[in-house]
């Protein structure tokens, strides 16, 4: 231990150089990025800088601060685009965005940064070895903004605020047609246009009965199997009744 | 190497670019730099074809300079045989700064100095930059009131670190110079002395200690704005400062001369209106609130057309109109009297598509929407926002100071999307803490978190400290004295059960025991154990408005005493189940420095009248304790009210009433011992037997004005008043700390029998006090009050006190 805080003190920087690749190897990214941080300025401009920033930017992932990482990847991608670790610097750039986008409920941005980032790298790299890979996080991602807007049109319809509902549960299908929920989604329209209808004042009603019709032929023209389909006849025999007095 | 025919030395030709195939770039120059990394990073290949002059010669020069290596890059083609270039660059490389170091710089302002310095190692060393940096010195001092900092710059080669220079910046802050003078000049309607209130940040050095001489350039500019405005405010709208000047008294002191003109005082003459199609002219004049022969106040006509709460956009920003503009607009002006015409664009109404909410790092999106009053396919409602932003505040999760709402208007489709920006701060509370009470050290650890999730508490990686999110909190705590005294507790509280409605679920456990025992965990045969479980169910309401809540709780208590003495009685148990009901409201605008709203609520607190139908004659003295409060009964009803107003800025009056009145079903069975209320001091509730609400009023001791019964030979009041009155002023608002400067009277008093009470005889007091709020800690305070009224049997009770606040108390 003391022979490392030596080495930190010490004034040789290829001593330091080959001791923090020496750390590295070992996978000790915690003691390799210190005598890294050290040198990063004294290499700038020479044959080792790529290999000194990428280095240290992989030292920041291995010690799991990925925004940090993240942030390094993006500035060597930038400042060395022709060095041998440019392709794995641009894929790390967005796995640390993928390994820091959290669970749906919140905010996304990392999530967002991520998909951008792989998108990036595979039109840059289509012969990759980490294409597939990309885009498969590509579709893990993006299912999870998907989710997310599920979830929250589904909060207007659970809390009973029908017309928000109907609102947001459309741009739900509207930013994601090919949403799983598709099927569930284009059903809670219809569910609560009648409900929305059904909670109105008698002077309203029949208008908005009305509109929960195109709801209804929408969703059993394209889901005639739906097992909600029971539900949703129902919903529309009642407004028909009404429609009729 | 270019040796027979085409050996030119051509600078680059920008008037006909040409295409080349690349057939080397060399580097020259260099004297510390590796040449084939800089070629690397040049990014144009050997065997590309570019366009001479082009896109990829600039990039590359680019990247170069970025990199701040050099100080000249030059491009050249040296040489071309057919189509194929060879390229140079000529490279001056510049030395780099290795180590800044201050002189005459205190410790204590280096860092603060350091975060505002541009000037990095690794920088290179330019005139540029170092005169940046000995500005941002300058300007540092300048900002504290040293206005005559000289620096002198001393720069050495490095003698490790190859082609680096260490600079040292020799700073002399000199002596602080301060104000000693402002001189007015020009000015007839408007005294001196009242100009210069005006200026909010810049003073003459007098007597008022409190008020920073010191002269900052940033705050001089807008205390100039602040003469004007008050000038526009008085009608004064041609003031202007004609001139202004900054002269040396001596080396510690400057003067300020300002003159100004005034301009004749205008007033309003006729104010008309165009554009408007959705209200008449008549309305929106009632709604301006300003008329013919009124003080041209360019301020309050800004207020009243736009940023009052109730201003002429406000009508129309609530329902819909986004896109609404009014432009006051002056169309004759004569002698003194100005006819203005309001013009109007009222647009389309737009209506709510999406509602964004980012920055939620830690909260759960449902808990943040479901409290969003703007809700998609509404119309838009600038009062909704403002009501979303109190209630997100409120929620305690998120920084006030840092909320934004983003409205991103859609002009095709008449339709807008709102982004709410949020941003967590830090929320749990940890609380360590021993003290004095009843005549014992106790100490107490405590944990309180507002974020809790208990749906997470099985995910994995949830645990990071806490499952959190849902806002649900969760408190634990633990006291004891390490031997005969031990209490728990536990909450829990769930705003919204079930996530339909704010239908919020509390639950409580306690459990004490005192016994006889010498160390912690002995067992013991004479013991008094206090049990309790309180379950809540708490609703807001529809109306009168949604301001409104309604709360229900069950509590069930249980003594249980063995062999023990100093209760009513020595052995057996006590049991109280009451029903409480709360109808409160609370618009406060937000909960650690609320500026304006108010909270009031009402309370009943009931337990069965066993007495009515038990049958049992309470009239016998020789009944036993333990049989006359098996089945503990009484009637409890509290009011309290506090209502917060800005005075100006953030300045804050907050006003507090408060009464509470216990009684009793059976007279033969009297007063309850338990649930009295204890009053005075400091109002944080300590160890205390009987369930005693305490309610403090500074500036006298602890308790002291709750009455002595000597009847019964007890400390208890039954009914109780309080009115206080306080002013507070923030020093700090930030999400780290929270301090505030107050000043408070108030008055109050308790008394054992109804009968007796009279609410306007009541012991007054007055004080300062200085508040702290830190988020793992929460509240903390002292406070200096004196109570003037003497109290009865109790010399020392009144007159000068201190005391500590911790926590919240409500």
């Amino acid at each position: 231990c003391s022979g490392y805080e030596k080495i930190l003190k010490s004034k040789d920087n290829e001593l330091k150089y080959s001791k923090a690749l020496m750390y590295y190897d070992k996978g000790d990214f915690y003691r390799a990025s210190l005598l890294l941080e050290q040198i990063l300025p004294i290499y700038r401009g020479t044959n080792r800088a790529d290999t000194v920033n990428f280095y240290y930017a992989y030292s920041q992932y291995g010690q799991g601060d990925y925004l940090l990482a993240s942030s390094y990847f993006d500035t060597f991608r930038k400042n060395y685009p022709k060095s041998s670790f440019t392709e794995q610097s641009e894929y790390l750039y967005g796995y640390c965005f993928y390994l820091t986008s959290p669970r749906p409920e919140l905010d996304q941005e990392n999530t967002n940064f991520a998909i951008e980032a792989f998108q990036e790298f595979l039109s840059r790299y289509p012969n990759s070895k980490k294409a597939e890979e990309a885009k498969n996080l590509i579709t893990e991602l993006f299912n999870k903004l998907e989710e997310k807007s599920y979830k929250s049109a589904w909060l207007y319809y659970h809390t009973e605020n029908y017309k928000a509902a109907i609102v947001a549960l459309g741009n739900s299908i509207k930013d994601y047609p090919n949403s799983k929920h598709r099927e569930e989604l284009m059903f809670l329209i219809q569910k609560s246009a009648f409900l929305y209808a059904e909670n109105s004042i008698a002077t309203k009603q029949k208008e908005r009965y009305q509109a929960t019709e195109d709801y209804y032929f929408n969703f059993i023209a394209e889901y005639p199997q739906s097992e909600n389909l029971v539900e949703a006849k129902k919903m529309h025999e009642t407004a028909l009744k009404a429609l009729k007095n | 190497q270019g040796s027979d025919s085409l050996s030119i030395k051509k600078d680059m030709d920008y008037a006909t670019p040409q295409k080349y195939i690349v057939g080397g770039v060399t580097i020259t120059g260099l004297r510390f730099l590796d040449a084939q990394t800089l070629v690397n990073l040049f990014g144009v290949d050997e065997g590309e074809t570019i366009m001479v002059p082009g896109d990829a010669i600039s990039k590359g020069i680019k990247k170069l300079w970025k990199q701040g290596l050099f100080s000249d890059i030059n491009v050249v083609v040296v040489n071309v045989v057919g189509d194929t270039a060879f390229f140079n660059i000529d490279l001056v490389e510049r030395p780099r700064v290795s180590n800044i170091a201050y002189t005459g710089v205190k410790k204590s302002e280096q860092e603060s100095l350091k975060e505002k310095m541009t000037l990095r190692v690794g920088d290179q060393l330019t005139e540029y930059l170092l005169s940046n940096a000995s500005n941002t010195i300058k300007k540092f001092y300048g900002e504290k009131g040293y206005r005559n900092v000289s620096i002198a710059l001393d720069q050495a080669n490095d003698t490790v670190i190859a082609n680096g220079v260490r600079v040292t910046f020799n700073v002399d802050r000199k002596k602080k110079v301060k104000i000693s003078e402002i001189n007015i000049d020009g000015n007839v309607a408007i005294s001196d002395g009242k100009l210069r209130r005006k200026m909010k940040k810049t003073h003459r050095k007098d007597w008022n200690i409190f008020k920073s001489a010191k002269f900052v350039a940033a705050s001089y500019e807008d205390d100039k704005e602040n003469i004007i405005t008050y000038y526009n405010e008085k009608g004064y709208r041609d003031a202007k400062i004609v001139s202004d000047s900054i002269y040396n008294v001596n080396e510690k002191r400057i003067g300020i001369n300002i003159k100004v003109y005034e301009g004749p005082k205008y007033y309003f003459r006729n104010i008309s209106w165009v554009g408007n199609t959705k209200y008449p002219a008549e309305f929106l004049s009632a709604v301006l609130k300003m008329k013919k022969g009124d003080v041209y106040d360019k301020t309050l006509l800004e207020k009243r057309l736009s940023t009052d709460e109730n201003s002429v956009s406000t009508l129309y920003m609530d329902d819909g109109y986004l896109f609404f503009n009014i432009e006051p607009t002056e169309v004759r002006v004569e002698n003194d009297s100005i006819d203005l015409e309001m013009r109007i664009y009222e647009g389309k109404q737009a209506t709510i598509n999406n509602v964004i909410i980012v920055g939620n790092t830690k909260t759960n999106e449902h808990v943040i929407r479901r409290e969003v009053w703007t809700k998609p396919g509404e119309l838009f409602s600038k009062s909704d926002i403002m009501r979303t932003n109190r209630e997100l505040a409120q929620l305690g999760h998120f920084d006030p100071e840092k909320m934004n709402v983003i409205p991103m208007p859609n002009q095709a489709d008449g339709t807008v999307d709102l982004k709410y920006i949020l941003e967590e701060k830090p929320n749990d509370q940890l609380e360590v803490s021993g003290g004095w009470g009843a005549n014992m050290f106790v100490g107490t650890i405590g944990i309180r978190f507002t974020n809790f999730s208990a749906r997470r508490i099985f995910e994995k990686g949830a645990w990071r400290p806490v499952p959190s999110g849902d806002s649900q909190s969760l408190s634990l705590r633990a006291q004891t004295n390490g031997s005969y005294y031990k209490a728990y507790s536990l909450s829990f509280v769930e705003p919204w059960l079930g996530g339909k409605r704010p239908t919020s679920l509390s639950v409580s456990l306690y459990h004490t025991v005192q016994n006889n025992s010498s160390y912690l965990y002995q067992s013991s045969s004479q013991y008094m154990k206090v049990s309790g479980v309180s379950v809540g169910i708490g609703r807001r309401l529809k109306k009168p408005d949604n301001y409104f809540t309604l709360q229900n709780e069950l509590n069930f208590q249980n003594y249980n005493l063995s062999n023990w003495n100093g209760f009513l009685f020595n052995d057996g148990n006590a049991n109280i189940i009451s029903l409480k009901t709360t109808f409160g409201r609370n618009s406060v605008d937000q909960p650690i420095y609320p500026r304006r709203g108010s909270n009031f609520s009402i309370s009943v607190q009931a337990t069965p009248p066993y007495s009515l139908f038990n049958n049992k004659d309470y009239t016998d003295k020789t009944m036993p304790g333990s049989e006359r409060y098996k089945f503990i009964e009484y009637h409890k009803w509290s009011f309290r009210s506090q209502y917060y107003s800005q005075l100006a800025g953030d300045l804050v009056l907050a006003t507090n009433m408060q009464f509470g009145y216990l009684g009793y079903y059976n007279r033969d069975l009297g007063y309850s011992p338990f649930e009295g209320f204890d009053l005075g001091g400091d109002g944080m509730s300590g160890y205390n037997l009987y369930g005693k609400e305490t309610v403090g009023l500074r500036g006298y001791e602890n308790g002291s004005l709750t009455p002595y019964n000597l009847e019964k030979g007890i400390r208890v009041g039954n009914i109780f008043n309080k009115f206080s009155a306080e002013i507070r002023y923030p020093l700090v608002l930030s999400p780290s700390s929270t301090i505030y400067a107050l000043t408070f009277i108030e008055g109050g008093n308790a008394w054992y029998n109804f009968t007796d009470f009279s609410p306007f005889t009541i012991k007054r007091s007055a004080g300062i006090g200085l508040r702290l709020f830190l988020p793992m800690l929460g509240q903390l305070g002292i406070d200096w009050g004196y109570g003037f009224d003497e109290v009865k049997n109790s010399p020392s009770a009144g007159g000068s006190h201190f005391h500590f606040v911790i926590g919240m108390p409500f």
